[in-house]
């Protein structure tokens, strides 16, 4: 071994050492639960049995938790981006002066807990809540719209947790955008339109990938907001997940769908770095 | 092939918030020729290439080509010509599709836009490079392909924005050589922004030396540096020696304790400052007779550079600093020489203090 690669490993080691005992550890016990036989009673023997799988998938209940979570996560990434991007142009373009305090206004939302600033959702979107009231108001509506206790209402909620950490990726994606290459287009008579989709949209993928493969996960993995927000009504793996394992305590069922969570996010992560090296 | 157009600025004037970066800019460049914007950094220069450019508005002024006023125009409505100092070459494209960019922009159809990038890197000497990544060109390529960028639309005006600044000087030198010839074959009109005097004069019809946002003196490249208006003009085009001196008589000096003629140009009697460029002192033999000023000092230090010796002779209170080339037969001379320095009366040039 090289003097650079022992460095490497001896650098590495704290974190691997973290990782396998707080994640690879406790995911293989999980891994091991999953193949599980669980008696009639609901106690889990010692039998091994593929039976939770086999169940999951051919359980069409199952297949809709799934295609939700996929739907919800993908429409929550796309809103995501639709939101963070143009405030992490802004934020790449600023003067150093004005940067760090835009910065820390962008992660400012982090200090507030997410459970908490579910609950202010819930406030703010419930049928007498000011959003409501300003719509009726305003006459766009004529009676208050249902904007929590459903899919729309746990989407809202969650793009706007995650705004931070799509605004931080994408802007961390952004070292390749100069403005001078904008310039450079615009002299050669490109449009703002043909600007953003010729220069602009190409130069910032590697963040956009970044930002979606990471909003993606963190959608996918969430519980509390859905289960809040939702107001029970909104089915998810996730919230299954927590159902199975701390209200009904069928752990063998949900270390399976836990498992296909791990496998959709695994592939997720895989996938979304590969999305940009085909545009570089 | 190109149309030679002609670009007048009138009074253009650029504020950046309190501070005044150009202050009432007005310039004429004839169709077909090279205006050279020289000046130290921050004098404004670039700032009024982008405003020809469009890429900055202008505070008041009007900027017009062949007649027409393109000052509100915005930059992709005004076919000019642009090479960036770090190239700006777009990095996700290849070399062809960078050079065809502007074509796709202009609606020019595959086949065409094929025929001519092939023209315009083949005029660039980049032919067979079409496939290339910018990142895997050297900086000297980079900026062939930018220069093939900015002609291939066929530009009105071409404008380059320290465009050699970025490359060794055997390198600058070629390209330097390369963009004047191209230039003078498109017969294209072209605005040239540098802070080298060689590259300026060299490469230039006219020559604009800015300063503070001004331009301090505009003309052929020969005036500039024969004949500049102001020390600046002349300490920035070339090496100077400056004296301290005294103005008795219109074309008479006092220095160092003596009276001789000087080219004053209506500068008043009084104190003043003898200006004169190091090779137009002559020492020893190399003076004709007619050189009629003539000061003795002694040789303090000696650099031989190649092409040139550089001499300094201290010779009373004045301390000069004397260029002569290294030619094979050459009187050459030693730390220590007691040596006789003439010039022509017009060679010392005297401006105010």
């Amino acid at each position: 071994m090289t003097v650079t690669a022992r460095r490497a490993v001896l650098l590495l080691t704290p974190i691997m050492a973290l990782i396998a005992a707080a994640f690879v550890w406790p995911a293989l016990r999980l891994g091991r639960i999953s193949l599980v036989q669980a008696s009639a009673s609901g106690a889990m023997t010692d039998a091994v049995t593929v039976a939770n799988y086999t169940t999951f998938f051919t359980e069409p209940a199952n297949l809709e938790l799934a295609a939700n979570s996929l739907l919800l996560s993908l429409v929550v990434t796309l809103a995501t981006l639709v939101c963070a991007y143009p405030l992490a142009i802004v934020l790449h373009r600023a003067s150093s002066r004005w940067q760090p305090l835009l910065f820390a206004l962008t992660i400012s939302p982090l200090l507030v807990s997410s459970v908490v600033r579910t609950y202010g959702w819930m406030a703010l979107l419930g049928d007498r809540g000011p959003v409501n009231a300003l719509l009726v108001a305003a006459g766009i509506v004529p009676e208050p719209v249902r904007l929590v206790n459903n899919a729309l209402g746990v989407a809202i909620g969650l793009v706007e947790i995650l705004m931070p950490y799509m605004t931080l990726s994408l802007v961390a994606g952004f070292g390749r955008l100069d403005v001078a290459y904008e310039e450079a287009a615009a002299s050669l008579g490109a449009g703002p339109v043909q600007r953003f989709r010729r220069v602009v949209l190409p130069l910032t993928l590697p963040g956009v990938a970044l930002g979606c493969g990471l909003v993606f996960v963190l959608t996918m993995s969430s519980f509390i907001t859905p289960k809040l927000l939702g107001g029970g009504r909104v089915f998810l793996l996730a919230t299954e997940i927590y159902d199975l394992a701390i209200v009904r305590l069928q752990w063998p069922t949900a270390a399976t769908l836990a498992m296909v969570v791990l496998a959709v996010l695994g592939l997720t992560t895989a996938w979304f770095p590969r999305l940009t090296r085909r545009f570089d | 092939m190109t149309r030679s157009a002609a670009l007048t600025l009138r009074g253009v004037t650029k504020h950046f918030g309190a501070a005044v970066a150009v202050d009432g800019v007005s310039l004429d460049v004839a169709p077909g020729s090279m205006l050279g914007l020289l000046g130290p950094s921050g004098c404004g220069k670039t700032t009024v290439l982008r405003a020809i450019a469009g890429l900055v508005p202008v505070t008041a002024g009007t900027i017009t080509v062949d007649g027409e006023d393109i000052t509100a125009r915005p930059p992709h409505g005004r076919d000019i010509g642009l090479v960036f100092q770090q190239y700006a070459l777009f990095p996700h494209l290849s070399v062809a599709a960078n050079v065809g960019f502007g074509l796709e922009m202009r609606g020019v159809a595959a086949a065409e836009r094929r025929t001519r990038v092939a023209e315009a890197l083949a005029m660039v000497q980049l032919s067979g490079l079409d496939g290339r990544r910018p990142r895997e060109l050297s900086g000297g390529q980079q900026q062939r392909v930018a220069l093939a960028r900015a002609l291939v639309i066929r530009p009105r005006i071409l404008l380059l924005d320290e465009p050699l600044s970025n490359l060794d000087a055997r390198l600058r030198d070629e390209l330097r050589v390369e963009i004047r010839r191209i230039q003078q074959r498109l017969r294209i009109t072209t605005v040239f922004v540098t802070h080298d005097q060689a590259e300026a004069l060299a490469m230039c019809d006219v020559v604009g030396v800015m300063s503070q946002g001004r331009v301090a003196q505009i003309g052929p490249p020969a005036e500039i540096y024969e004949r500049p208006v102001s020390r600046m003009v002349a300490e920035f085009v070339g090496r100077l020696n400056t004296w301290p001196c005294e103005v008795v008589a219109p074309g008479r000096i006092r220095l160092d304790g003596r009276e001789m003629p000087a080219a004053t140009d209506g500068v008043a009697n009084g104190a003043a400052l003898a200006t004169i460029r190091p090779h137009r002192l002559l020492l020893g033999g190399a003076a004709p007779a007619g050189a009629l000023n003539h000061v003795t000092g002694q040789v303090t230090h000696v650099a031989y550079v190649g092409d040139l010796v550089q001499y300094h002779v201290a010779a009373g209170a004045l301390q000069l600093r004397v260029e002569a080339h290294a030619a094979r037969h050459a009187e050459t001379h030693r730390v220590g020489d007691v040596v006789e320095c003439r010039w022509w009366p017009d060679d010392l040039r005297v401006f105010g203090a």
